[in-house]
């Protein structure tokens, strides 16, 4: 008789007791305090992205976010928020916690390259005011390019092309002070000018570009290029290639590529391309990367990144063309 | 069971144990060809590497630059202090000295899907001594053993 308590003690311990203590400390873990516990799953796009995908919370409430891949390494990013993990691994739960101050909608995504569909991963956190569940939708301003009018579709070759790669090294021993609002104009443009300019005769066109490169590394500063070759590196470079020939491994067979004008370019535009990238002025880049690829392949980078990061990222890119030191 | 027969077969069995014992430890005329430097490119996807097969000759040092096609994807290989990490977009290198002959097999080192486990390539470190060293002792024992064993019938 007690050997048969004993054996059904046991039982009870084995079936019974261990798995309700470990409910109920998860249980207690997820309601403990005024953290809410969140689950989010990272799935690879093919295999249902984020899990789930649209996180409601309360504006004031704590959160915390417990993020675990079933498949390949993810990243998790909220830019609004400025939230991130950099490295979700499998089988590895990362947590984060954050507090929602302000009512809207902010997007999530994945930073790292966890399949060929990599950027079609991202989520939405819906911060509601309870007091005020349903706010007027927010008003922005239309972006640079639309208000300018520029035609971000047109060809936009330069008239003239260096010889060789302009160096803002070179042009910093020139003494040619440039005073224009380098943002709206393509370095074609401020070249023509330069070129127009009968005090600068005696320059050959090279020192003109020369002036022209140090010009808009000048007005990009260091700070903006290294933060704008991370950026590249994490999000750009996969498909335009870490030399920015356009030759990255996941640009090589993009849903558009056959739908695309036989006369164009196939594939993920070549940023050391002079003739192209001096004719096309900050404000056209920032409109490519506002829109992104109308059905290339490109995401749209508007919802993911600041205005800083977006100016980041194209003082970056001149680095194709222009030779910083 | 006559001495000088035992005699003779204590001799066979030292004979064929220190000649194994040979095989395994006895020193080799240098690689013939001089070392020399190289540079693999290895693309990775899921779940292969392309080249799969590396065939190296001893003290070449070896460089790989690995180029990931889809997701995240390494490559360690076993037996060396080698392991590296690409993903599209972030190619990596390493660079280290062949100076282990034989065959290494080399696998990716972060999890990159369901077959993950299964995506392994092989280093080929020639001449493969380990290998040769191995069947000439096996034959060794072998015609040791067959000598022995014809004495005792």
């Amino acid at each position: 008789m007690r050997k048969e308590l004993f054996a059904l003690t046991v039982v009870f311990l084995i079936f019974v007791a261990f798995p309700a203590s470990l409910w109920g400390y998860q249980a207690w873990r997820t309601n403990a305090g005024d953290t809410r516990v969140i689950a989010l799953t990272a799935n690879a796009p093919a295999t249902g992205g984020w899990v789930p995908d649209t996180i409601r919370v309360n504006v004031g409430e704590r959160v915390r976010l417990r993020i675990s891949s079933p498949d390949v390494a993810h990243g998790f990013e909220v830019p609004t928020l400025g939230i991130r993990v950099d490295e979700i691994l499998p089988g590895h739960v990362e947590e984060i916690e954050f507090t929602a101050t302000r009512a809207g909608r902010f997007p999530f995504a994945c930073t790292r390259w966890c399949s060929v569909d990599h950027w079609r991963m991202r989520g939405t956190i819906l911060v509601v005011d309870p007091a005020n569940p349903n706010p007027p939708l927010p008003t922005f301003a239309p972006p640079l390019y639309q208000q300018l009018k520029v035609d971000i579709d047109a060809m936009h070759p330069t008239q003239n092309t260096p010889t060789q790669k302009p160096s803002a090294a070179r042009g910093a021993l020139l003494g040619i002070a440039i005073a224009d609002d380098l943002r709206m104009k393509s370095p074609s443009d401020v070249f023509t000018k330069l070129r127009a300019d009968a005090m600068l005769r005696s320059y050959t066109d090279l020192q003109l570009w020369d002036a022209t490169a140090l010009a808009w590394k000048r007005t990009a500063g260091d700070t903006a290029l290294a933060r704008g070759q991370k950026l590249y590196a994490r999000d750009c470079a996969a498909c335009h290639g870490e030399s920015g020939q356009g030759d990255g491994p996941a640009g090589r067979n993009l849903p558009g590529m056959r739908a695309m004008d036989a006369t164009m370019r196939k594939g993920p535009a070549d940023f050391t391309d002079a003739a192209q990238m001096l004719g096309a002025s900050d404000v056209l880049l920032q409109g490519k990367l506002l829109r992104g690829g109308m059905g290339t392949g490109m995401p749209e980078w508007r919802s993911l990144y600041t205005d800083e990061e977006m100016w980041n990222v194209i003082s970056f890119l001149r680095s194709f063309v222009f030779d910083y030191p | 069971m006559s001495r000088p027969n035992r005699q003779l077969r204590f001799a066979i069995v030292a004979v064929s144990a220190v000649l194994t014992l040979a095989a395994f430890v006895a020193p080799l005329p240098a690689v013939a060809s001089a070392p020399q430097a190289r540079r693999i490119e290895i693309s990775a996807r899921q779940f292969a590497y392309e080249p799969a097969t590396l065939n190296v000759q001893r003290g070449d040092t070896i460089t790989v630059h690995l180029e990931s096609l889809d997701a995240a994807h390494g490559l360690a290989v076993d037996g060396y202090a080698v392991n590296i990490q690409a993903e599209p977009g972030k190619s990596a290198d390493v660079t280290f000295v062949a100076d282990k002959e034989g065959k290494f097999k080399f696998r990716c080192s972060i999890a990159c899907g369901t077959l993950h486990p299964f995506m392994i390539g092989e280093l080929d470190v020639t001449p493969n001594y380990p290998f040769a060293r191995a069947i000439i002792a096996t034959l060794i024992t072998a015609i040791g053993a067959v000598i022995y064993f014809w004495n005792r019938t």
